[in-house]
């Protein structure tokens, strides 16, 4: 009977530990979620409002193009941002893995970093590397290379550059987890065996890094679904995503079930994403 | 063996790693089918000397051939080496048919011989029914067995093994020595082991040899080594207790061995070149000092040396270990292990007085310890 009083105390403390933070999520993340779903399917204006639900919203999402042609581009910029991060990340991973302490400290300071420094500080300098008169097309242009500015800036190019600075290191540090598991040996193993130093990244250390590799890539591309800042500020208006969309439904056209609605989408795709990303890791892990 | 090419031949081998000097001109040789075994403290080198012959590390000096080749240069991926690694260090991700076939695979051997040499492979390990399983799946001892079928299944001109018992359990570990040692036999390949571990080196090993601070102390069959250490070192490192320092003096054309700082003296009779210089210390096993116990103040039986009195008892089982502290100076001490076959009323007992027996062939002189 003892053992069961005892089980029975530390089954109930566990919860207690969990309280505050489970009171934080109902008040500002449940509740809000679920008004949001109210408000998606409550008619703006009219007599019926408050009465019956309506699906005008997801209707007007779904067939009207411009918003579809959004949501793709939404897709493609975070496909994209992804891509270059683990284009970028893999070989810093790598590197970390084999650095001593100390650099692999440094290393990670500096992949930190744009999440310590504020978003307008970190895209206006951005500005002045890529713009017109930027450090880049200027100096291209002294030495010659070029003879008109390249458009570094206010279009897709200059955007993924802007969100994979930030991002990076949500790819780079779950990935370099991951390596720091693979047991050094198992390489060795595999150049005894027979295999070049490609074959070897390939067959063993690149076949083994997939759950953070999985994992860090779907942080980012979630992430930058919902990036608004920066293709503001970098893209103007010449790139267009699902959140600045939403923002200016609600600041400029006060329509908050339209923009709801859109926000309730833009939940559900990020949870696919999520869910499918989910599944290809437990598939690349057994 | 005599003119035939040795699986691996080490010649001159120096390795520093900065300031430290890790092996220190090194000379040895695997022959075609032994299993030489690479045996010292850690920190001594051998762990080193393996990965140079596997060619992660390269030597700062020094030749190795194997199987007649000289290999410095050569990337682990072109050496024709197998090795099992202490944490056997299997592809998780990979079956264990697969992780048998990588290195068939890396060779581009035709996918039906691959097949058939796996499932030899595996059922020389006695895995042959786990081919489909995965690593996580499989106990510690399996692992070991697969890591040994995927080093052996290329057929390699050495095997290497770093430590492979270290992470077992008592029990397991000697039945798969045991295991490993018909293997090796039946399939006649070279070995070269490293291990800091005295009863598996006896058990597998057709010559030892004892490392200690990057140097080889001796290399030679085991029983050598357990009986005739060449250094103080190796004699501590096997186990022999009993190392006394001293100085020879002659008697009657018998040379005597007297302790320092100590009324007795040994009979030195039959043991080999004796070094006259101060300071040369002589040895002799626990296992040979047997002890009679001297309760009635009789007189000595014929085979008596010395005499002292019982200090410490240790039960181990299988034998009794006693100390002795013998007569003329409490400072000086023997060992003495005696089997647990003597009948108990004949077995001294904690402080009493004995007579320490040995014959003078047990004694083995050892060199002036050179200062390394």
């Amino acid at each position: 009977m003892a053992g069961a009083t005892l089980a029975e105390e530390r089954s109930r403390r566990p919860w207690l530990l969990l309280a505050p933070s489970a009171l934080l999520y109902a008040a500002f993340l449940l509740v809000p979620l679920a008004l949001l779903v109210v408000a998606s399917v409550t008619p703006a204006e009219g007599p019926g409002r408050l009465q019956a639900a309506t699906g005008e919203y997801y209707a007007a999402f779904a067939t009207d193009g411009i918003t579809l042609t959004i949501l793709l581009h939404t897709l493609r910029l975070a496909s994209l941002v992804t891509l270059s991060c683990l284009v970028l990340g893999y070989p810093l991973a790598l590197f970390m893995r084999r650095a001593g302490p100390k650099t692999r400290l440094a290393i990670m300071l500096v992949v930190v970093s744009p999440l310590l420094s504020s978003v307008i500080v970190r895209n206006v300098a951005w500005l002045l590397v890529l713009g017109r008169e930027g450090i880049i097309n200027t100096g291209l242009q002294a030495l010659g290379l070029i003879d008109a500015p390249l458009p570094l800036l206010y279009n897709t190019f200059g955007v993924v550059v802007g969100v994979t600075h930030v991002y990076l290191s949500f790819l780079v540090l779950p990935l370099f987890a991951s390596l720091t598991t693979i047991n050094p040996a198992a390489e060795e193993s595999a150049a005894i065996l027979g295999a070049s130093p490609l074959r070897t990244f390939l067959y063993v250390t690149l076949s083994l890094s997939p759950p953070g590799a999985v994992a860090g890539a779907t942080l980012v591309f979630v992430l930058t679904m919902g990036v608004y800042l920066t293709p503001v500020i970098m893209g103007e208006s010449f790139v267009t995503t699902l959140p600045m969309v939403i923002t200016d439904l609600v600041r400029n056209q006060f329509e908050w079930s339209r923009a709801s609605a859109f926000a309730i989408v833009l939940l559900l795709v990020v949870g696919g994403v999520m869910a499918a990303s989910g599944w290809a890791e437990r598939r690349l892990t057994t | 063996m005599g003119t035939e090419t040795p699986a691996v031949n080490a010649a001159g081998i120096n390795k520093h790693f900065g300031a430290f000097h890790a092996v220190r001109d090194l000379d040895f040789q695997v022959r075609k089918g032994e299993i030489v075994s690479l045996l010292g403290p850690s920190g001594c080198g051998k762990t080193t000397m393996l990965r140079m012959l596997a060619g992660f590390v390269t030597p700062t000096s020094g030749t190795i051939a194997i199987a007649g080749k000289v290999v410095n240069g050569v990337p682990p991926h072109r050496r024709h080496v197998g090795m099992m690694f202490q944490s056997y260090a299997l592809f998780p991700h990979m079956s264990v048919g697969e992780n048998v076939a990588f290195g068939l695979r890396m060779r581009s051997v035709p996918k039906a011989e691959i097949k058939l040499r796996v499932e030899e492979a595996l059922r020389a390990v006695r895995l042959a029914d786990r081919i489909d399983s995965y690593p996580r799946q499989l106990s510690g001892g399996q692992q070991q067995r697969v890591a040994l079928a995927r080093a052996l299944v290329i057929k390699p001109d050495v095997l290497l093994l770093d430590e492979p018992f270290g992470a077992l359990d008592r029990e397991l570990r000697q039945h798969l020595q045991a295991e490993m040692k018909r293997l090796q036999r039946q399939l006649g390949i070279s070995t070269l082991l490293v291990t800091h571990d005295q009863e598996e080196v006896l058990l597998l090993s057709d010559r030892i040899a004892v490392m200690h601070k990057g140097r080889m102390d001796q290399i030679a069959a085991p029983e050598e080594i357990f009986e005739r250490p060449a250094t103080r070192f190796v004699a501590e490192f096997m186990g022999g207790t009993n190392i006394f320092e001293g100085r020879v003096e002659q008697q009657g054309g018998t040379g005597l061995f007297r302790i320092a700082g100590s009324g007795d003296a040994i009979g030195l009779l039959a043991c080999g070149p004796f070094s006259q210089a101060a300071g040369a210390p002589v040895m002799i096993r626990p296992e040979r000092v047997t002890l009679v116990a001297n309760r009635d103040r009789g007189t000595p039986p014929a085979a008596a040396i010395m005499s002292g009195r019982v200090t410490e008892m240790n039960y181990l089982g299988s034998s009794t270990e006693y100390r002795v502290a013998l007569d003329g100076d409490d400072e000086v001490e023997i060992v003495s292990r005696i089997p647990g076959l003597q009948a108990s009323g004949e077995r001294p007992r904690l402080d009493e007085p004995v007579f320490v027996c040995f014959d003078s062939a047990a004694v083995h002189s050892l060199p002036v310890s050179s200062q390394l």
